[in-house]
């Protein structure tokens, strides 16, 4: 029964998200929810990773710049369609989760963890130390924009997010999310009942990254800019919205990051105290709530599915 | 050329050891990634500014009593949300926490103090000369006090009951427990060490690095990657590895290009862990 409920609710949101350019003509508001949908993918895909094998990726923001300068790159040499470049920063982010997966998520132990850090520290300094071709600080203007109007932007975001989330949440259901979550129980178990640990950890941080490439493109795309400021501040944010929104199930991250994201431009005016209280936030969920705010709506329903 | 690249990569390395070394104890006896090692860098240094010259205490005692408090912050940090998350949870939240928390005094210094940058004075004014190359005093006093903090670390934990306590400890925890030794007060006294450690560090480069509230992000992956580097507890391996990487950088940084430096030395470290996981000097535990 409340599983009914749960998904008439989420229809009837999906709904009213696609309808809302027609009722109300608020641009600021389609502004903020295109962004708050780019992050909800976001947190959905750092949970698909992190969240199912219990692996920390600290990496998200590098396999953001990896889409996103990417799109700046291509775009202001050769000035192809978003969908082309969407794509790219998808392949190519999920190519670099593969090569930082590859040696780490063999060992156990803090491997990945350093990595994944380092990996950020050394976008972050290439970024600089390239400024020739990423712009450096001021980052690189005039990208072609995702569509005509700002509505036409919101509908490519909206359709690109409800088939990512819906994609990866699909995954999580199926024996792929469970063997994923059987690595993260018991990996020897797991190991010694025959299945390739190592395989499954690899694709779903591949899938993850390329994930997160691609809303790193789309970003790029929307905004007809990508820089430091728009890339390097996503890390621990995202990490913020998947722990509080709820790990393992993807649509509790998913609706945590659309939630914090849309909640940030409203106490925008409170400045260094949001990330302060952000912070904090995190700190208490961690304690006292390690299941999130949202996870709630599926511990039922997934355990149905599994009988 | 090359006798300021030694003299360089020398003072460069010994800082790096001194915060690695502190990281690496906390792994290796209490089995924490403990993301937080930077911060205490980053909080020492704020509260030597703020005894220094808020309340103008005289310098020394400015210094000590800072360390001091960052070795407390260590131990409540230990006993507190890190042995509640052990107890309950799985290790990797722990990673978040940590993390989480070092952004949390990061934002919560630059809205007390703002971006602006800080620094105190030094001890030794007067500049050396060591093999033709000019060493300001207070890099000379910071490559010193690392050294013989790095000689009180090791005599501590052979020569005395407590550290050899610690190091059974790190050993072998149900081993150490079942001959009598009070596992949670090694604990908290490695984290008390590993902090002031690193509370060290933080005051005696605050004179000629500024203190600033990004300060604890490099003071942070630097160790963690000398850590793994040098191979996962061993102390020896963590000191070579830490004059490696004062080397490495400082090579780049004068033939190359400084914007680099860094880079340069976690690329070789990802490229370590691909051809040999456990590290330089460290034993093979799968």
């Amino acid at each position: 029964m409340r599983k009914r409920i749960l998904i008439l609710l989420l229809i009837l949101s999906v709904l009213l998200l696609f309808l809302l350019p027609i009722i109300r003509d608020d641009l600021y508001l389609l502004i903020i929810l295109t962004i708050a949908l780019s992050y909800a993918v976001l947190a959905a895909s750092w949970d698909f990773f992190s969240g199912f094998t219990g692996r920390e990726n600290f990496g998200i923001s590098a396999f953001v710049a990896v889409g996103g300068y990417l799109v700046g790159l291509v775009t202001s040499g050769l000035g192809v369609p978003p969908i082309v470049s969407i794509v790219l920063g998808f392949v190519l982010a999920g190519i670099v989760g593969f090569l930082i997966g590859f040696p780490t998520l063999k060992l156990s132990g803090p491997y990945f963890a350093l990595a994944t850090l380092a990996l950020v520290v050394i976008a972050q300094k290439l970024v600089l130390a390239f400024a020739r071709t990423t712009g450096g600080e001021d980052g690189l203007y005039g990208l072609t924009y995702l569509a005509e109007t700002f509505e036409g932007s919101y509908y490519y975001v909206l359709i690109f997010s409800l088939f990512s989330i819906g994609f990866l949440f699909m995954l999580g259901r199926s024996n792929y999310g469970l063997i994923l979550k059987a690595i993260h129980s018991d990996e020897e178990a797991a190991r010694s009942s025959g299945i390739r640990t190592i395989r499954y950890k690899l694709t779903s941080l591949s899938l993850s990254a390329a994930f997160a490439g691609a809303v790193g493109a789309l970003l790029a795309h929307f905004y007809g800019y990508i820089g430091p400021d728009v890339v390097f501040h996503i890390n621990l944010l995202v990490i913020i919205m998947a722990i509080v929104g709820g790990m393992g199930y993807v649509i509790p991250a998913a609706l945590g990051g659309f939630a914090i994201s849309l909640l940030t431009e409203f106490i925008r005016a409170f400045g260094d105290f949001k990330n302060l209280a952000y912070t904090i936030v995190l700190m208490v969920v961690i304690l006292f709530l390690p299941g999130g705010l949202f996870s709630f709506l599926f511990k039922q329903s997934t355990r149905k599915a599994r009988r | 050329m090359l006798s300021s690249l030694i003299v360089n990569s020398f003072l460069n390395g010994s800082i790096y050891m001194l915060l690695a070394v502190g990281f690496s104890l906390m792994f290796g006896v209490a089995g924490v990634v403990n993301l937080y090692h930077g911060a205490y860098y980053m909080l020492s240094a704020y509260l030597a500014y703020i005894f220094f010259h808020l309340v103008s205490l005289p310098l020394w005692l400015a210094c000590i009593s800072s360390v001091v408090i960052t070795g407390i912050a260590g131990v409540m940090m230990m006993i507190g949300p890190i042995a509640y998350l052990k107890k309950t949870q799985k290790a990797a939240s722990l990673l978040i926490f940590t993390l989480g928390a070092s952004y949390f005094t990061e934002y919560l210094l630059r809205l007390v103090f703002g971006a602006r940058h800080y620094s105190i004075p030094s001890f030794i004014k007067e500049s050396t000369r060591i093999l033709g190359q000019n060493v300001p005093g207070s890099r000379l006093f910071a490559t010193l006090v690392s050294v013989l903090c790095m000689v009180v670390l090791i005599v501590f934990l052979k020569g005395t009951r407590l550290g050899k306590e610690i190091v059974a400890t790190s050993q072998d925890k149900l081993g150490a427990e079942s001959v009598g030794i009070n596992t949670g007060k090694t604990l908290a006294i490695t984290a008390f060490v590993s902090a002031a450690l690193a509370g060290i560090a933080g005051v005696v480069v605050s004179p000629f690095l500024a203190i600033s509230p990004g300060m604890w992000l490099p003071a942070l992956i630097k160790p963690f990657a000398i850590v793994i580097l040098g191979g996962l507890g061993s102390i020896w391996g963590t000191v070579l590895a830490a004059f490696l990487m004062g080397f490495a950088e400082t090579a780049v940084a004068t033939y190359w290009t400084p914007n680099l430096s860094e880079v340069v030395f976690l690329v070789a470290v990802i490229l370590v862990l691909i051809t040999k996981p456990t590290g330089l000097l460290g034993v093979k535990k799968t």
